[in-house]
């Protein structure tokens, strides 16, 4: 056990509180002739914390409320019910320029790379930028970007090219590092990995496993992969339609899946071995639309054991020992 | 099995800005009857350029093609245009990546798949829209009645791709080519789709060649594989062969590379170095730089494709193989 897994299983201190969590989004349709403008339900009632040197892992498929998590709890947007409290602060409301203050110690990586680096701008200057806008001595950023460079392994000749010249793995080795540029506390990570092929995505999970050694990073991890997220995370929270519908750590969570919609997510999940025995639970339909949202459980619609009370009343998150939490009426 | 399609020594230099692209450099790929042929590899080593060459969609004014695409023996590459034209969507079909892109977004889903209907088989309008609605049912869209008058934007990327695929077979073709038919789609409805797939070859006995860069597609649905690497066939096996016995140290870096489910050790490993670029064709092994057993005789001579190991049809380019 590293000393991060030790601090995850002490219970280290918790570095983000969500409570309730909502975001709505106003949809174009209706308002205009005194009808109520309909919500697009993007997050509705979402819990959770992240513990110091923890890793955790947000999946669920498109749609159902992983990215807008991500920019809730950074607020890059603004939320519109619950708490999102980062080291002791409630983030939820704070003005402007504190939240700057705040911002230093959250960081995200995107998951396209040649979008989240200025074409125009060398690799050097898109770093440099970070520390000037934080208020950081030059030769201060300076020492960190060498640093840095070393721990992703890019050679310092690179802060000469610009973003077109680079690789797509490179470029979020860079992502990486430009987050990392000023130490922060908790750092979000929207499908790092999904835009990159195999061996390059396998480059850059190594890295990650690598820097939470080094640094004992705090991280939400959000992807649509569960194999990556298993690799990577110590915990993982499975999203649907805007909640959270199960949660566990990770060895946890795939001994012994709990919700119908999790059972299903794993098993429609290619598995790279021609040997495995296939036994599928293929989900009719699609996802609800997040507008309409139904009276019960959102899943009821897609799920083959759904009874009554699943279409009356929506469950909400258990627990069922070993901090292993699923939303369903039938466990 | 006999060969339905037989790619020989495949060529395609495209014109750049940059200069000239080596994008496919001898190709040799044989697609038997009724077989699933997956085509893997990561981006830009040639995957698409491959369905693109053969189904001839690359710009003449700025693409070169030589060697030949024999289809049940016939080469297509000389064909005359409009001979080609009765070959594609008939007895040859391709379905993109993206589903939302390749649907004309002004035509209902009856229009575009009643089209087919017309073109190649000459069908009334009432006659297209009865074969519509069977064709909709058979690839699982449902009510069939009321999804024929909705237009593309209507339907969810699911839908939308099983439109693309009663479009691509509604004509039984001998071959369709799917090219990364799933990557755009969510692992549940990637399930749905791939689950389709499988039960429409078992149906027809067509044969699907499907490209992709997911092992995990490769390994539920795939007969046989090939590894492409660099704009070359890096090895050809049946799959089960290329997961437990590959020859070619690219198709084994590969494979382990994947996260694997319930994988004990936190690294993975990884391929040093990045894909050549593909202007200046080096003269040895495009894979020796990054490979950890290459020697002299690789940097300056490419391998040939040669059989190896004792698994029949397997083959790869490599002159260290993994296996004999």
């Amino acid at each position: 056990m590293t000393m991060e897994q030790q601090n995850v299983a002490a219970g280290g201190q918790p570095v983000l509180q969500v409570r309730d969590l909502k975001k709505y989004y106003p949809t174009g349709s209706g308002g205009a002739f005194g009808k109520p403008k309909k919500m697009l339900h993007a997050l509705d009632g979402v819990s959770f914390e992240v513990r110091r040197g923890e890793i955790l892992g947000i999946v669920g498929e498109s749609g159902c409320g992983k990215s807008t998590l991500g920019r809730c709890v950074l607020r890059l947007v603004d939320i519109t019910g619950g708490s999102v409290v980062f080291e002791g602060r409630d983030i939820t409301s704070l003005p402007r320029a504190a939240l700057k203050n705040c911002r230093r110690d959250m960081q995200m990586i995107f998951q396209n790379p040649y979008s989240s680096f200025d074409p125009k701008q060398s690799i050097g200057s898109a770093l440099r930028e970070v520390g000037q806008v934080h208020g950081q001595s030059r030769q201060q950023t300076e020492d960190r970007i060498r640093e840095l460079l070393e721990d992703i392994s890019l050679p310092e000749d690179i802060l000469l090219r610009s973003p077109g010249e680079l690789s797509g793995g490179q470029l979020q080795r860079l992502a990486i590092a430009r987050a990392l540029l000023l130490d922060p506390h908790f750092i979000v990570a929207d499908e790092a990995v999904s835009a990159l092929d195999v061996s390059v995505q396998a480059q850059i999970l190594n890295l990650i496993v690598d820097l939470r050694q080094k640094l004992s990073m705090t991280m939400m991890f959000i992807s649509h992969d569960m194999t990556v997220v298993e690799h990577t995370c110590d915990t993982v929270a499975v999203m649907y339609l805007g909640r959270i519908v199960e949660m566990a750590p990770t060895a946890e969570l795939f001994a012994n899946v709990l919700h119908p919609y999790t059972q299903a997510l794993l098993s429609a999940i290619p598995k790279a071995d021609p040997d495995l025995e296939k036994q599928r639970i293929i989900l009719e339909g699609d996802v609800q639309s997040a507008i309409d949202l139904p009276k019960g459980c959102r899943f009821a619609s897609r799920c083959r054991r759904c009874t009554e009370q699943c279409r009356q009343s929506e469950p909400e998150l258990r627990d069922f020992g070993g901090g292993h939490r699923a939303a369903c009426h039938l466990l | 099995m006999s060969a339905l399609l037989e790619v020989k020594d495949l060529k395609v230099d495209l014109m750049s800005v940059r200069g000239i692209v080596h994008a496919l450099d001898g190709v040799n790929l044989t697609i038997e009857e009724g077989e699933i042929h997956g085509l893997v590899g990561e981006s830009g080593c040639g995957k698409s350029m491959t369905s693109r060459a053969v189904m001839r969609l690359l710009p003449p004014a700025r693409s070169r093609i030589s060697g030949q695409v024999l289809f049940r023996g016939s080469d297509l590459l000389p064909l005359h245009e409009r001979e080609m034209r009765k070959i594609r969507g008939d007895r040859i079909s391709l379905i993109f990546q993206d589903p939302m892109t390749s649907l004309n977004p002004l035509m209902t889903v009856g229009q575009q798949i009643g089209e087919v209907f017309r073109l190649h088989e000459g069908s009334t309008a009432a006659e297209a829209r009865t074969k519509t609605l069977a064709m909709l049912e058979k690839v699982g869209i449902y009510p069939p009645e009321k999804r024929i008058g909705q237009y593309p934007h209507e339907l969810s990327g699911g839908l939308q791709q099983r439109v693309m695929i009663a479009m691509a077979i509604a004509n039984h073709p001998d071959l369709l080519i799917a090219d990364e038919p799933t990557t755009a789609l969510d692992v549940t409805i990637q399930a749905q789709i791939l689950e389709l797939l499988k039960s429409l070859q078992r149906d027809t006995g067509m044969s699907i060649l499907l490209i992709t860069h997911n092992f995990g597609v490769v390994a539920e649905v795939c007969d046989r594989v090939s590894v492409m690497y660099a704009g070359r066939i890096a090895e050809s096996a049946d799959t089960r062969t290329i997961f437990h016995n590959a020859a070619h140290p690219y198709s084994k870096a590969l494979i382990d590379s994947i996260p694997k489910a319930g994988g004990t050790s936190k690294y993975l490993e990884t391929i040093p170095g990045s894909p050549p670029e593909l202007y200046n064709t080096q003269p040895g092994c495009p894979f020796a730089p990054r490979c950890a057993f290459a020697d002299d005789q690789c940097a300056s001579a490419a391998p040939a494709t040669r059989e190896c190991g004792d698994a029949p049809g397997h083959t790869a380019a490599c002159w260290h193989p993994l296996c004999r």
